[in-house]
């Protein structure tokens, strides 16, 4: 029995021994890069930037940090989380910007009816957890909110290599195949509005917040806007274009009217002639780089924006 | 609780560390623990119906001493048939019940209403034991134990408990009546078997019912092609899965210092219908041989080959019907059993062909395992499917001319399909080299080197770690049973 358990002891250590070095191995390799383009908690550190861009895709899609350093001349990265249109999400988001960086002076925040007030405590969106999950094998303080906010159990947390094999990144992580797939610091989005892959349907529309939610909506974008000017940074929402069909002009009007009652500033470049165009798209809620290009212009000449940015 | 999670792990090392070094100097003792850790083990599952179980323990318990005890050959049979009407009652209540009402109102067109039934988890595998120990006692061949503890963990005794093996009470209640010694060859043995049933289950199996899954609900737009394969490796799976438990459950019974029935002797290279079900599900197949088949063939021996034949398809259409109250079932069992009539007619039925003593299969001996293969894959499509007629739908769709089109699967890349095969075949390699042995990973690597030796079987439970994280879990297929 001894030297059963003695073999199972030492089988049982060579096993553990395997797996935290391989853990150790991949974490190394991993260290301040991007595995997916999505998981840019890392990448993001230390950049030290004077405006950053928060929110969900359509803000991972339409802000463009080089225009807004070239025309700006303010140092710029776009930390909008793909799938999370909850205001908890980007109020995270923020939190852990700052923890890693110096504050900025501005942020970006992309409104839009499709925005929810979420949960940090009772989080429901796990969109985009496989991304994130390599943070969750013992995360260090500063992963600690996002790895709660995703919901990852014991064994994700405490078992080597468990997070990485159950969410299929270990060989993204060794291949690094995707780490460079956001060159330009944002989605850039090149290619033509693809009907096939992205049919032309008001299907968005389900998402819009309903007048019920509105009070909480309002209650978190005025605890992001509080981290805000606890950290003297001026929070400013821009409403960026939709599609034509899933455009609704009474609720596309709701976030003016929650901005100015919190005294946030609200700029609305979702233009006529742009949600008139499915040039200017890649699907019915996300502009391409022609759509980009065309807010930048309206970025550039905005009086408003470029009042509070200079 | 499944032996493939992490609870079951941790249940079993805190049960394993009590057996051993806290009651192993006490067998009463020690058996007690085995059936409060069974019960724990039945509860964790479904806690509803272990009152059930106990019942079931309870009344054949006595029955057992009241069969032996009575002088009186009428009230041995009336004992008898009380404990046979439990467990068949038991059997086609829970079972069959609803199956029953359901056809009955098919066939006259009424509307009876069905229950909802909760089935108590392994009940086809426990009642089987229960009615075995009582034919036994009756008929003499075995002996009623009066240690309840003992009677109550055959009933019950956790890895044999949810899928089999159904063992014999001559073979498993000696053994819990003796002082268990841990013996550090048969352990390390029982350790590699776990091994290779883990493999089984999580890398064969799992992988499997992915593709699986996927062809079974979308054969109706897939090509005839992708059926072939995803039946295929339907009959891989069940056998990864089912074997896999087996394994499982007999190493970690050896863990515990306990024989129990194998099970499986690799069906996959049976050379026909009748040396398959030797090789397959083995303990029931025997129940129902000695239970059913021989008094039946006694019974109908005046005539002949025709008795033969009508014992063997009575015997295999119960077989289908002991799975589960589906149609599919009963005629899955009788195709089985109609397959026996050439064997019969040609005398062969019980020739168990040599296996060859080369490694290399004779072409002969692949195209026989082809051509039973083939009937197995076939039938096993039944087993499958819902309905008859969903089974001849997918029947229809596999013999189509789109059986030349290159397969395609939605959602499952070629390199993960590659990959099943490459697994698949590493089973198929290994089962052949091992078909004499007890089990595939039997006195394994013991030429080799110990460096050498544990390097295969870290590599083994890396995939078989790999695999359990990446896959989700299917249930065992025979927990249905």
């Amino acid at each position: 029995m001894k030297q059963f358990l003695k073999n199972i002891a030492l089988f049982t250590l060579l096993i553990l021994v395997i797996i935290s070095l391989v853990q150790v191995a991949i974490n190394y390799r991993i260290a301040g890069k991007t595995v997916t383009g999505y998981d840019t908690l890392e990448v993001t550190s230390k950049v030290d930037a004077d405006l950053v861009f928060l929110g969900s895709s359509r803000c991972w899609a339409h802000f463009d940090p080089r225009f807004f350093e070239e025309n700006y001349h303010l140092k710029s990265v776009n930390i909008g989380m793909n799938g999370h249109s909850d205001i908890a999400a980007s109020y995270l988001r923020l939190q852990d910007y700052l923890q890693r960086n110096k504050k900025p002076k501005f942020a970006i925040l992309n409104i839009d009816p499709l925005l929810n007030a979420g949960s940090i405590e009772h989080n429901t969106k796990f969109v985009t957890k496989n991304d994130y999950s390599r943070f969750a094998f013992l995360p260090n303080k500063t992963e600690l909110p996002f790895v709660n906010y995703f919901g990852y159990d014991c064994y994700e947390r405490y078992v080597p290599l468990y997070a990485l094999f159950k969410y299929q990144l270990f060989f993204d992580c060794v291949s690094l195949k995707y780490s460079n797939s956001f060159p330009a610091g944002f989605e850039l989005n090149d290619e033509k509005w693809d009907t096939i892959k992205y049919p032309i349907t008001d299907f968005n529309k389900k998402y819009f917040f309903k007048p019920k939610e509105i009070p909480a909506i309002t209650k978190a974008l005025d605890n992001l806007n509080k981290l805000c000017l606890k950290n003297n940074i001026k929070l400013i929402c821009i409403q960026t274009p939709v599609y034509k069909v899933v455009y609704d002009e009474t609720v596309f009007k709701t976030p003016k009217l929650i901005c100015e009652g919190l005294e946030i500033p609200f700029l609305d470049v979702n233009k006529d002639y742009i949600r008139n165009d499915t040039k200017y798209f890649y699907n019915a809620i996300h502009l391409n780089k022609n759509g980009i290009e065309e807010i930048n212009k309206l970025f550039r000449n905005n009086k408003e924006l470029s009042a509070i940015l200079k | 609780m499944i032996f493939n999670s992490i609870p079951f792990a941790l249940f079993f090392i805190v049960f394993f560390c009590l057996y051993w070094f806290v009651t192993n100097k006490n067998l009463k003792v020690q058996n007690l623990l085995i059936l409060v850790g069974s019960y724990f083990f039945y509860a964790w599952s479904d806690w509803r119906l272990l009152s059930f179980l106990i019942g079931v323990s309870l009344l054949n318990y006595f029955l057992g001493i009241r069969i032996e005890r009575t002088k009186s050959e009428n009230w041995k049979r009336i004992f008898l048939y009380i404990g046979l009407l439990q467990g068949i009652g038991g059997l086609l209540f829970f079972k069959y019940f609803n199956f029953f009402i359901t056809s009955f109102n098919d066939a006259f067109h009424i509307g009876l209403h069905t229950l909802k039934i909760i089935v108590p988890l392994g009940i086809s595998f426990f009642t089987f034991r229960t009615i075995s120990y009582l034919l036994d006692i009756y008929k003499g061949k075995t002996k009623a134990t009066t240690d309840w503890v003992i009677f109550f963990n055959y009933v019950a005794f956790f890895p044999s408990l949810l899928s089999g093996p159904i063992d014999k009470a001559n073979k498993l209640i000696p053994q819990l009546e003796k002082e268990r010694s841990f013996k550090y060859e048969s352990a390390v043995d029982n350790l590699r078997q776990i091994i290779w049933g883990l493999f089984k289950k999580v890398v064969i199996a799992n992988n499997c019912a992915v593709i699986t899954t996927e062809v079974f609900a979308n054969y109706h737009t897939l090509p005839a092609s992708s059926l072939v394969i995803g039946a295929t490796l339907y009959t891989i799976q069940i056998y990864a899965d089912f074997s896999g438990y087996s394994d499982m459950a007999i190493g970690f019974a050896g863990l515990l210092g306990l024989k129990i029935t194998k099970n499986f002797d690799y069906p996959l290279f049976a050379q026909n219908i009748a040396d398959f079900w030797r090789k397959w599900h083995i303990s029931l197949t025997s129940w129902l041989t000695e239970y059913v088949f021989t008094p039946l063939s006694i019974s109908f021996r005046d005539y002949g080959n025709l008795g033969l034949i009508l014992a063997i398809v009575i015997n295999f259409t119960l077989i289908g019907i002991w799975h589960g109250a589906n149609w599919t079932y009963i005629l899955f069992g009788f195709l089985h059993g109609v397959c026996y009539i050439p064997l019969i007619l040609k005398g062969t039925m019980n020739k168990k062909k040599k296996p060859s003593a080369s490694n290399i299969p004779t072409l002969n001996e692949v195209f026989n395992m082809l051509k039973n293969l083939a009937f197995v894959t076939l039938t096993f499509i039944l087993f499958k499917s819902d309905s008859i007629s969903e089974a001849f739908r997918f029947y229809k769709s596999l013999f189509s001319k789109s059986l030349f089109q290159v397969p395609k699967f939605s959602g499952v890349s070629m390199i993960y399909f590659a990959s099943i095969l490459l697994y698949i075949l590493f089973l198929l390699v290994m089962e052949w080299n091992a078909r004499r042995k007890e089990h595939v990973l039997e006195n394994f690597g013991m030429a080799l080197s110990k460096p050498i030796r544990w390097s295969v079987y870290t590599g083994l439970v890396l995939i078989i770690y790999y695999f359990s994280s990446i896959v989700s879990n299917q249930d065992f297929i025979y927990f249905q049973f």
